[in-house]
């Protein structure tokens, strides 16, 4: 082993000013730091997406993942559009009992880019390019596509604001079951890329392939919206609940832009 | 002085940058790799600057300070690394050789799964349900990335190491 020694001064003083010019371009200067570098976060995320896209058909066949992409492409719409009818039914039903037509409109979409990402067993967040200068508050639902809910915002400054997606293992979302009897549950994020939904009694019905939408019971979320499919069911006789494993519709890896739902009352 | 510290400032957010909106964004495996740990410690070990120590810590901050780990998941890890690194650099790799190089970023790579892992025993002990075999897929590509990552860091930057040289980030070590 070669011995050296170390001009720590020097160093010492380099070190410690890049430091603090980091930390505090982090902490004060954030806000602006994202406003200028959130252009180039947009062209590396979309750019990495379509990469993601070329990876996924080699490995599937260019053939196979299109038609994979098209029946996800498929299933989503048929999904939104059994959402949005049972929503309407439920809605006129509503109507006719009492004026509750606002509850439908007093949200409105915020468009957002994703400009940061994490997507590890442990957490799955994402940074937007929207913050609280937008109008966009905590608990915000955040949506993809037509009404499928991805996530929640979990904290927000002026410009930014960071979405919990409704699979990480923190995210707990009120959901209602789209069966009979309209079991409402709790969908909570999982090690895996799946959620579940928890404490269902024995006696209501699940099938695979129901669908999961939000009950409306939490603040800044509305009813109505896609949580997932089941996919499967844990039916344990000598538990006292059984679980619902939800599919998410969205991988959010491949989501560039999503829109935030805030109140527009 | 100035002039490096606003580059090292521009390498290390660029680094950044292209883990948490690039690297994030494309699918597994491809996004286990962990671009700062691998730039920061080669830009260590081949210039012998301890710049990239800096990055590593201060990416570990951001990463917690924008919520992309859970809360102190990053700071930890980076920290350990860090500290890692800087002993690594400056008492057993000693050489700037291609073999010296691979070896601190893999090593530094190990013990940044390493820390993970530990903050992650912790984070069970405090009740907190721990996926163990995605961590350990993701460990595992994370250091398998690091050999590969540490010879083209090693071909494509070597010719800049005049240059940078020249504004400043000369080596420390004598």
């Amino acid at each position: 082993m070669r011995r050296f020694t170390v001009r720590t001064g020097t160093r010492n003083r380099v070190l410690i000013g890049i430091g603090i010019c980091m930390i505090a371009a982090i902490l004060f200067f954030r806000t602006s730091l994202l406003v200028i570098i959130s252009p180039f976060e947009r062209v590396l995320t979309a750019t990495s997406s379509s990469i993601g896209s070329i990876w996924t058909g080699l490995f599937r066949g260019a053939e196979e993942s299109a038609r994979a992409d098209a029946c996800e492409a498929q299933r989503n719409t048929f999904a939104v559009s059994a959402a949005h009818m049972d929503e309407l039914e439920r809605e006129n039903t509503q109507l006719r009992s009492r004026l509750a037509f606002t509850q439908r409109t007093r949200f409105q979409t915020i468009s957002a880019s994703i400009i940061m990402r994490s997507i590890t067993p442990q957490s799955r967040t994402f940074v937007i390019d929207r913050g609280s200068t937008d109008g966009i508050v905590v608990g915000a639902a955040v949506i993809a596509g037509d009404g499928i809910l991805v996530g929640k915002i979990s904290s927000v400054t002026a410009a930014t604001a960071t979405v919990v997606a409704s699979t990480d293992p923190s995210s707990k979302i009120a959901s209602t079951l789209l069966n009979h009897s309209r079991t409402i549950g709790l969908s909570e994020g999982g090690t895996a890329s799946l959620m579940t939904l928890r404490y269902i009694p024995h006696d209501e019905p699940i099938a695979i392939n129901d669908l999961v939408m939000s009950s409306g019971l939490e603040t800044g979320i509305p009813a109505g919206l896609i949580v997932g499919m089941v996919n499967a069911v844990h039916k344990e006789p000598t538990a006292p609940f059984q679980e619902a494993i939800i599919e998410p519709p969205e991988d959010i890896r491949r989501l560039t832009s999503v829109g935030v739902l805030v109140n527009s009352l | 002085m100035i002039t490096r510290i606003i580059l090292s400032i521009i390498f290390g957010g660029l680094a950044f940058m292209i883990q948490v909106s690039f690297i994030a964004a494309l699918p597994f495996p491809l996004s286990a790799g962990l671009l700062v740990v691998y730039a920061g410690a080669y830009f260590t070990q081949h210039l012998g600057v301890q710049d990239g120590i800096v990055w590593i810590v201060a990416a570990g901050i951001v990463s917690d300070a924008f919520g992309l780990a859970p809360p102190g998941y990053g700071t930890v890890a980076a920290l350990c690394t860090g500290a890692w690194l800087f002993f690594a650099s400056t008492r057993i790799f000693s050489h700037r050789s291609l073999y010296g190089i691979v070896s601190c970023v893999i090593t530094t790579t190990l013990v940044f799964q390493l820390a993970a892992a530990l903050v992650l025993v912790v984070f069970l002990l405090l009740g907190r349900e721990i996926d163990w075999q995605g961590q350990a897929n993701l460990a595992l590509w994370g250091m398998l990335f690091s050999l590969p990552m540490a010879i083209i860091l090693f071909k494509v930057c070597s010719p800049f190491r005049p240059i940078l040289e020249r504004v400043g980030f000369r080596s420390e070590r004598l």
